[in-house]
């Protein structure tokens, strides 16, 4: 439990900060936006006062952070042994891993290939690399099933124009 | 009398069209459909809904529209099944039913705590459907008198008093989740002047498009969040009857009106949700109801207090987004996505456009609610097999549906990019504790706030003036400063939490 409090000191000190450094972005670049007749209907009026919302709410959500021993643990964090432990944990690597799958077929993928070949290569992909089936070609069926019956159901069942 | 005639009639003309055998048909699948995927840990009602409205792209708008209630009724109570036999609650509003559920099939009672689980469910929302029909034309009548000033105190009061009352985070962060959302939906061209703001690619130039942001944060959130986890599975087979018996059913009526009213009220607070009906409506259970001493170990009644609330927070949610077309739960932001889709405009204007739209949806909700203890009768016990479901070969599945939505509603590559992006990002919030139903809500509300702000702003210093305007702007500082006392209370108390911590290990 004491080991939670501060992880959460520094997640709220480290997020209150970028957050105050996208509120700043936003208003930099709206005050840069086109002035037609008066700066209150104006198209960057609205982002203004949005962006700067943010950066005081970052900036409030930092100062809770840091109160609360943030930036001590921030700095423990980034230097220590924990960046290391968090970075070779067993669900870092996972997520990372699985969201790495995700990009290469959506950005890769998905368009080149017909959607049956692309899903079939993600989904064997994800299923070898969780262990989801006992047999590797228990795999593969299921793969090629699903993106099969997927394009085909959502292509002639629901008139979907597919990849 | 004669405007009370005119609503019978509507409703007369909504139920011609509800009752229609196809139409109920369309019902039942999608309750079965929103059962399924709500019974499944870690995919919640949001989730079922973005998974879900694939299906409806080429539907005809009301077939569409009774699919999306019966999907989003299913989905709610389908969380108690994992809830009541695993202990681990399918949907987030399910967390307070498993107090009592899981103790119920410990007993050996699992089967009647699903059943009358159902059941208070089905009466929730079908109290809850009476009490929107009866509210929505009346509030319906104030907001046509809703100008834009009054429209864009609604968008703020909406993410104040959502963030104020997310469940496990601050309301400052709720409130930064809002504006975040607020951030998004500006991205594009803007409708005053059509000037292009904070594109940074070409295809931003119309804006982030609302289901595939949807889709991500609640669908490949979900999906990572839960191929994150590791936890095995172990359902009691031991579920005994289903039918509860006389003493049980008292117990689970017991609680009825007063949860329904709380799921309701609940329902219809901008972005609230299920969860927080529920929640409000076990602890109301446990200090007021009969079987108190007996909450926590096993409780008819408290499991009724948590379904009924929380099912009858669907119609509640209903009543600020058609009449205002503000959502009151994340699911009811998927409906209204899911609406716009197919061309229906909820707000004030929708009773003057389809006067009869408002008692479709009651009589629908109404339909699906019954429709959907018929399905329990038949199918609690092989139900319960989905819960053993591999989620390892199941979520990567769900992946390709997410895509497959993201996708067709414009056929555009980019807009499943998107969908990954919101995904990433809806995950990363969520490991920092950020709730996503402000920043929903911030995505649906921003370019009516905007819009609406800047052009009263432009008319001039009349909006202090206006009766409504100043209802509300009331209510919004008063949201801001109950959240602002409850953040500095909740700081206060983990500072305090902090240096008693550091003087134990001292």
């Amino acid at each position: 439990m004491q080991e939670q409090k501060p992880r959460n000191a520094a997640k709220d000190f480290a997020s209150g900060l970028l957050l105050v450094a996208l509120g700043v972005f936003i208003v930099v670049d709206a005050l840069h936006l086109k002035i037609y007749n008066t700066f209150i209907d104006a198209p960057g009026f609205f982002p203004t006062i949005v962006g700067s919302v943010i950066a005081v709410l970052g900036g409030i959500l930092a100062g809770i952070g840091f109160k609360l021993g943030g930036l001590r643990e921030l700095r423990e964090v980034l230097t220590g042994t924990y960046l290391k432990k968090f970075a070779t944990s067993e669900s870092t690597v996972r997520v990372v891993i699985l969201i790495a799958m995700m990009v290469i077929y959506i950005w890769v993928l998905l368009g080149r290939m017909h959607f049956i070949i692309s899903t079939s290569i993600y989904l064997i992909g994800n299923f070898l690399y969780l262990k989801a089936t006992k047999h590797w070609w228990l795999s593969v069926i299921i793969a090629v099933a699903t993106a099969a019956i997927v394009y085909y159901a959502f292509k002639l069942g629901f008139g979907i124009t597919m990849l | 009398m004669t405007e009370f005639l005119k609503q019978m009639g509507l409703l007369a003309q909504a139920a011609g069209g509800v009752l229609q055998g196809m139409n109920m048909l369309i019902v039942a699948g999608a309750v079965l459909l929103g059962l399924v995927v709500g019974a499944i840990p870690g995919l919640t009602g949001t989730m079922a809904l973005a998974l879900l409205i694939n299906l409806t792209y080429k539907m005809p708008s009301d077939k569409a529209v009774a699919f999306m209630l019966g999907v989003y009724v299913g989905a709610v109570s389908g969380g108690l099944f994992s809830a009541i036999m695993l202990n681990i609650p399918g949907t987030p509003n399910a967390a307070a039913t498993a107090l009592d559920g899981y103790p119920l099939a410990r007993q050996g009672k699992g089967g009647k705590a699903l059943f009358g689980g159902v059941f208070a469910s089905c009466l929730g929302t079908l109290i809850s459907c009476l009490l929107m029909m009866i509210a929505t034309p009346f509030l319906s009548k104030i907001a046509l008198k809703f100008g834009k000033w009054e429209m864009f105190l609604l968008a703020i009061f909406g993410i104040t008093i959502c963030g104020n009352l997310s469940v496990d985070a601050s309301p400052l962060k709720g409130w930064l989740a809002g504006f975040l959302g607020f951030f998004v939906a500006l991205i594009g061209v803007e409708k005053i002047y059509n000037a292009a703001r904070f594109v940074f690619v070409n295809p931003l130039q119309s804006g982030v498009e609302l289901i595939p942001a949807l889709i991500g944060l609640f669908g490949i959130a979900e999906v990572l969040t839960v191929l994150q986890d590791r936890t095995p599975f172990q359902v009691n087979s031991d579920m005994g009857t289903i039918l509860p018996n006389r003493s049980e059913l008292k117990m689970l009526m017991r609680p009825l009106i007063r949860s329904s009213l709380i799921g309701c009220g609940i329902g219809a607070i901008p972005g609230a949700g299920e969860d927080i009906a529920a929640w409000l409506s076990y602890s109301t259970g446990k200090s007021r109801g009969k079987d108190r001493a007996n909450f926590g170990r096993g409780s008819f009644e408290g499991l009724a207090c948590s379904e009924t609330a929380n099912n009858a927070c669907i119609p509640g949610a209903m009543i600020p987004m058609l009449t205002l077309a503000i959502p009151g739960s994340t699911q009811a932001a998927m409906f209204l996505a899911a609406l716009n889709l197919h061309g229906v405009q909820p707000g004030p204007m929708l009773t003057v456009k389809a006067p009869a739209f408002m008692y479709t949806v009651g009589l629908t909700l109404a339909v699906a609610a019954i429709v959907m203890v018929v399905i329990a009768l038949v199918l609690t016990k092989p139900m319960v097999r989905i819960l053993q479901i591999n989620r390892k070969v199941l979520m990567p599945i769900i992946v390709t549906l997410t895509v497959v939505g993201a996708y067709a509603s414009r056929t555009n590559l980019f807009d499943i990019k998107l969908m990954l992006v919101f995904g990433v990002a809806g995950f990363i919030l969520r490991k920092l504790n950020f709730p996503l139903a402000p920043l929903t809500l911030g995505l649906i509300l921003g370019g009516t706030a905007d819009t609406n702000f800047r052009q009263s702003l432009t008319m001039g210093g009349s909006v202090f003036t206006r009766v409504v305007g100043d209802i509300l702007l009331i209510v919004v500082l008063y949201s801001l400063v109950s959240g602002a006392l409850k953040t500095i209370k909740s700081a206060r108390a983990e500072l305090a939490r902090g240096k008693s911590g550091g003087a134990k290990g001292a």
